[in-house]
């Protein structure tokens, strides 16, 4: 596991372009009234596949490779790396949404305007769970071929995302069939809070999970 | 102690060497007893390969002119010890034919009429 | 005290429409060797096999008497790695990467590491993309020496270098193997690199190992012949030949000698070794 780390943080000094930097401030799309904030949530994807695209495209595994340090360390280094955007880019729509909940729009704050799920802790709490099920997902397929080619890299993204829609699609469901959970979903409150806070904590280690798991898949899945 | 390389002629690149420091310990250049460079500091020196310059010292060694201490290094044996002048100026010679014969060989003269011609050269005009 | 620092043995990988057959070579302690053959021969392949950089099909690599497949991360703390120049992480500060290298090795020396950098001249605020490509492989042979790498592998250190950069490596090269207890292999193309610096030598070509030892035995075990007209004979046993119309020269093994229509013999150098392997069953106008 410390190998690991070093390797992350290898990653963070080196592999680190400024333009993945720059794709952090599309979580300030919150900010847009009117704006789903799902789709904000998807555009982690973004850096996602720009880092393995980077890596792929400049061999930088190659160096890695001849360090002292195991293979699975290698992929676990990355893994945690993505995770690391992951959290960060999360930690910034939490931050803007916050922001806007202080910004006036329309008669309402910008918190409330936005089309589908409002930003509620319970939101984030799905973007865990949906984050979780992308990376459990997406890793192993990635490492399985996409390494080598980007078409099948672009394949597992696509699978990945599709899967991780469906944590959405079940709260949306469940919204519209019971009018308890339209509430934990989409307003604020100190009646609901309660719920949100565990819907959010819950997922956050839903997340957790999934992203060890799709580790270790994907370390399983390289050496085949 | 100089050792000068010629990369031109075709004598092996160890010949050189070798006779390059006979030729030292024969004119005094090199003393007895004096400690030679140790192989690879030759090598680097002359920008050869350190298995070109072992090979001179070990053939050194067998015709009798240095001797190995285990740990210390090469050492130039003693005129008694060593060769006499008449192996030295058959190793001088030896490195001056070498590029003959090397050059006979490739033209296809055989040993047998290479040294018929080397006979005739020997008897007086 | 082991005697080898790398031994080879039927490694095998295969790329679908390339593949290494049974390579296989020793690397005794305290030696440089030149791993030579034409681009595409397999020489980058073999390293990053020998490496793990990529999974070879079969075969055993053994660093030092230690089988490499169990024992990697312990081996390769030993080994120092270098590809062509330096191509990844070309935005990256050149002391800034030297700092993230460090991390994986106990005991990277700092000083060694600047007093190796102010002699190869190397400014180490610098990008590496701004560092000319000989600068690059020096920085690279800077951090290798100072985490005490007992192996040196280079792959291609010398391509896209003038002849003064090329000198100054190989001198650099023979410089690490002075003391006896460090090996150099590295791959080149460029036959004359070998000549000056290589003691050992293997030659590949089209994945196969044709020849591998000490340099001056390959050269003086084997023979430029050439003659007027070609024969079977020949042509079934030369590692390569070219044929005109007006006569032939091939490549073959002394062993193989006399043969008939052979009008002379001559002990080939390394450029020869490596155009004649590429120039089997090949001939030119005729």
């Amino acid at each position: 596991m410390k190998m690991a780390i070093k390797i992350a943080r290898a990653h963070f000094a080196l592999n680190f372009p400024k333009a993945l930097a720059l794709m952090f401030l599309m979580s300030a799309i919150v900010l847009a009234p009117n704006y789903p904030r799902i789709v904000v949530a998807f555009f982690v994807i973004m850096p996602i596949t720009s880092l393995f695209g980077f890596i792929r495209e400049h061999r930088t595994d190659d160096v890695f490779s001849a360090l002292p340090v195991k293979r699975g360390d290698i992929i676990n280094g990355q893994v945690l790396f993505a995770v690391c955007i992951e959290i960060i880019y999360i930690s910034l729509m939490a931050v803007f949404a916050a922001v806007s909940a202080f910004i006036p729009f329309d008669g309402a704050t910008i918190a409330t305007t936005s089309v589908g799920m409002h930003c509620t802790p319970a939101f984030f709490g799905i973007v865990f769970f949906s984050y979780g099920i992308f990376n459990l997902v997406f890793l192993p397929i990635y490492f399985r071929g996409g390494k080598s080619s980007p078409s099948r890299a672009l394949v597992s993204v696509i699978i990945a995302v599709v899967c991780s829609l469906l944590p959405y699609a079940g709260a949306e469901i469940l919204a519209v069939v019971s009018p308890f959970f339209k509430d934990v979903f989409y307003s604020f409150g100190s009646s609901v809070i309660g719920w949100q806070l565990v819907i959010l904590i819950m997922y956050a280690l839903v997340f957790a999970a999934g992203s060890v798991y799709g580790a270790i898949l994907a370390v399983k899945a390289y050496y085949k | 102690m100089k050792i000068v390389i010629n990369p031109n002629i075709s004598a092996p690149l160890y010949e050189q060497v070798y006779s390059q420091i006979v030729r030292g310990i024969a004119s005094g250049e090199i003393k007895e007893g004096e400690c030679l460079p140790s192989i690879r500091f030759v090598a680097r020196e002359l920008g050869i390969g350190i298995i070109t310059v072992k090979t001179a010292y070990e053939k050194l060694e067998t015709d009798g002119f240095i001797e190995t201490v285990a740990g210390k290094g090469c050492f130039v044996r003693q005129s008694k010890d060593r060769a006499s002048p008449a192996a030295l100026r058959l190793a001088h010679i030896r490195e001056r034919l070498s590029g003959e014969v090397a050059y006979a060989r490739s033209i296809g003269v055989t040993e047998e009429e290479m040294i018929s011609v080397i006979r005739e050269l020997f008897l007086p005009h | 005290m082991c005697d080898y620092a790398l031994e080879v043995q039927n490694l095998c990988k295969n790329y679908g429409s390339f593949c290494l057959k049974d390579v296989s070579f020793d690397l005794p302690v305290g030696y440089i060797m030149g791993f030579v053959g034409r681009n595409g021969a397999g020489k980058s392949t073999t390293i990053k096999s020998i490496l793990k950089i990529v999974e070879p099909a079969g075969g055993s690599v053994k660093v030092f008497g230690k089988d490499m497949a169990g024992n990697e991360t312990e081996l390769k703390k030993t080994i120092a790695y270098s590809s062509g120049t330096f191509e990844s992480f070309r935005g990256t500060q050149a002391d800034k990467f030297a700092r993230v290298y460090a991390s994986f090795y106990d005991g990277f020396d700092f000083d060694r590491y600047e007093a190796l950098k102010k002699r190869f001249d190397i400014d180490g605020k610098k990008k590496l993309r701004e560092l000319s490509a000989g600068m690059r492989v020096k920085f690279s042979v800077a951090l290798a020496l100072s985490h005490e790498a007992k192996l040196f592998i280079f792959d291609e250190p010398t391509s896209g270098l003038d002849p003064v950069a090329r000198d100054e490596m190989l001198d650099l090269f023979r410089e690490i193997v002075e003391n006896g207890d460090k090996s150099v292999l590295f791959s080149t193309h460029i036959t004359s690199d070998l000549d000056k610096c290589a003691d050992y030598l293997t030659l590949i070509d089209d994945g196969k190992v044709y020849a591998s030892g000490v340099k001056d035995e390959i050269i003086s075990s084997h023979a430029v012949i050439g003659g007027g007209e070609m024969t079977d004979e020949i042509k079934r046993i030369a590692i390569g030949y070219k044929q005109t119309s007006l006569g032939f020269t091939a490549l073959v093994k002394k062993s193989d000698l006399p043969l008939e229509g052979v009008e002379y013999s001559a002990d080939p150098d390394i450029e020869q070794m490596l155009l004649y392997a590429s120039k089997r069953a090949h001939s030119s106008l005729s």
